[in-house]
């Protein structure tokens, strides 16, 4: 009897949800059961236009990137447990001690380099089972390179990103060009802040820097303006976010001179 | 951008993150960020908090997805367990917050004002009501009225059969309107 009468209301709720019946619909198609279920149906609707503080919106826009921000980083980790129990454990055994941990990081390149998976997985893609490898790489390299080489190997990193957009085109791999264009972002984010915040005293580092930065980006804004008119109509919106953050750092870095021209003034 | 994975199903959006597809994960937030944060909301009853939670609950799944060898098979109902999982363990640490342990504790000197159970419930009041009743009856009333879930997706978070769940769902909606007529002077 239950059973019955419990899927007469689960079918009710299933027919008001959607407009289909209204209450008084329900009730006059079992008569046998109009006074609790229309009770029932009563609260039910009841319940559902119950009022929920929403969620901020820029904290929805915010957290969503964080979240993927934070996918990239376990990407770059490697995807395997005991690797990262393995590192995990060791950075906490190095917290603190910055010379120890550049001589591990050091040592476990040579370790990758020689092992002959560094080349396989140079020429990985987004998706590959060695790309990670290949970030992890990246990631390393940057950690040990010198402040002086440290800006170009950022910008070669990020357009190398360019490149993968590229070869993803080729074969016909869209779904992926957003993940490649979203890391390529972060990455031209964060060297034009390493520049746009570098120490004031030293004026002549930072004006090579940005002009050698805004070169970089003006020709990454010209392979990916060839890039757009390739792709299919799927694929536009993330080339469009590529060119519109290259060209908003490129401004940034402009800004840095008065005259709007990196290398401190007109070279004729 | 996420537009390519709409069409993808929960499953395979899981399948493209664990290989390393970040979009395809920003598609399973952007499909259940809004029932989420409403779930968690009507739970810890405050805004910053549900945000809060809403980002670790996200954040944790990713985290299993990518390190988790086994199949997953239903992600909706993992994502809601893991916030299930995860308000609990907030009731334990903030015992300062309205739980759901001491919630029921509270609703002797709560009345519910007559206009408002005339045309719309206060969500701290009906909390306070639903907190009264089993676990089970709660995961119900709160999937299905509070998230907006199907019988399909609350049967397949609470692992019952749908027969089972109708049958749950009449249980708790009369045991609730019970609760709400004897302590907070609700009329039919």
């Amino acid at each position: 009897m239950i059973d019955i009468f419990a899927t007469r209301l689960a079918e009710c709720l299933e027919a008001l949800q959607p407009g289909e019946l209204n209450v008084q619909d329900c009730i006059q198609k079992y008569p046998q059961d109009s006074e609790e279920l229309g009770k029932l149906l009563e609260l039910a609707i009841l319940l559902e236009k119950t009022p929920v503080q929403p969620p901020d919106e820029l904290f929805e826009k915010n957290a969503r990137a964080r979240i993927l921000n934070s996918s990239f980083e376990l990407q770059s980790s490697g995807g395997q447990n005991w690797l990262k129990s393995w590192l995990m454990g060791i950075g906490l055994f190095l917290s603190g001690r910055p010379v120890l941990r550049l001589g591990l990081i050091a040592v476990l390149l040579v370790l990758v380099l020689s092992s002959g998976v560094v080349f396989a997985s140079a020429k990985a893609m987004p998706g590959d089972f060695l790309y990670p490898v290949k970030i992890f790489i990246e990631d390393s390299r940057l950690m040990i390179s010198g402040e002086e080489k440290e800006t170009n190997l950022q910008i070669d990193l990020a357009t190398e990103r360019i490149k993968e957009v590229d070869r993803l085109i080729e074969v016909e791999r869209y779904e992926t060009i957003s993940d490649v264009v979203d890391r390529y972002v972060i990455q031209i984010d964060k060297l034009s802040e390493s520049i746009t915040s570098s120490s004031a005293d030293d004026i002549a580092g930072i004006d090579e820097k940005s002009e050698a930065v805004s070169d970089k980006l003006m020709k990454n804004i010209e392979v990916l303006e060839g890039l757009l008119e390739k792709v299919p109509e799927q694929a536009q919106p993330a080339i469009e976010k590529a060119i519109e953050a290259s060209s908003k750092n490129q401004d940034k870095l402009k800004e840095l001179f008065p005259d709007g021209k990196p290398g401190g003034g007109p070279k004729d | 951008m996420a537009s390519d994975h709409r069409n993808a199903t929960d499953t395979e959006l899981v399948n493209q993150t664990r290989k390393g597809i970040t979009s395809a994960y920003g598609e399973l937030y952007d499909r259940y960020f809004k029932q989420l944060y409403r779930y968690i909301y009507f739970r810890v009853q405050n805004q910053e908090e549900a945000e809060d939670l809403t980002e670790i609950v996200f954040l944790k799944t990713l985290e299993s997805i990518r390190y988790r060898r086994a199949a997953i098979d239903n992600f909706q109902g993992w994502l809601f367990r893991t916030a299930h999982n995860l308000v609990i363990d907030h009731y334990r640490t903030e015992r300062s917050q309205v739980s759901i342990e001491n919630i029921a504790e509270l609703r002797d000197s709560q009345k519910l004002p007559e206009k408002q159970v005339q045309h719309q419930f206060d969500s701290v009041e009906l909390a306070k009501a639903i907190a009264t009743l089993s676990p089970e009856f709660q995961q119900v009333i709160v999937c299905r009225f509070i998230s907006g879930m199907s019988h399909a997706e609350t049967s397949k978070i609470m692992g019952v059969n749908q027969g089972y769940l109708r049958v749950l769902q009449f249980r708790a909606l009369k045991q609730l309107r019970n609760v709400l007529k004897r302590e907070f002077d609700y009329h039919d």
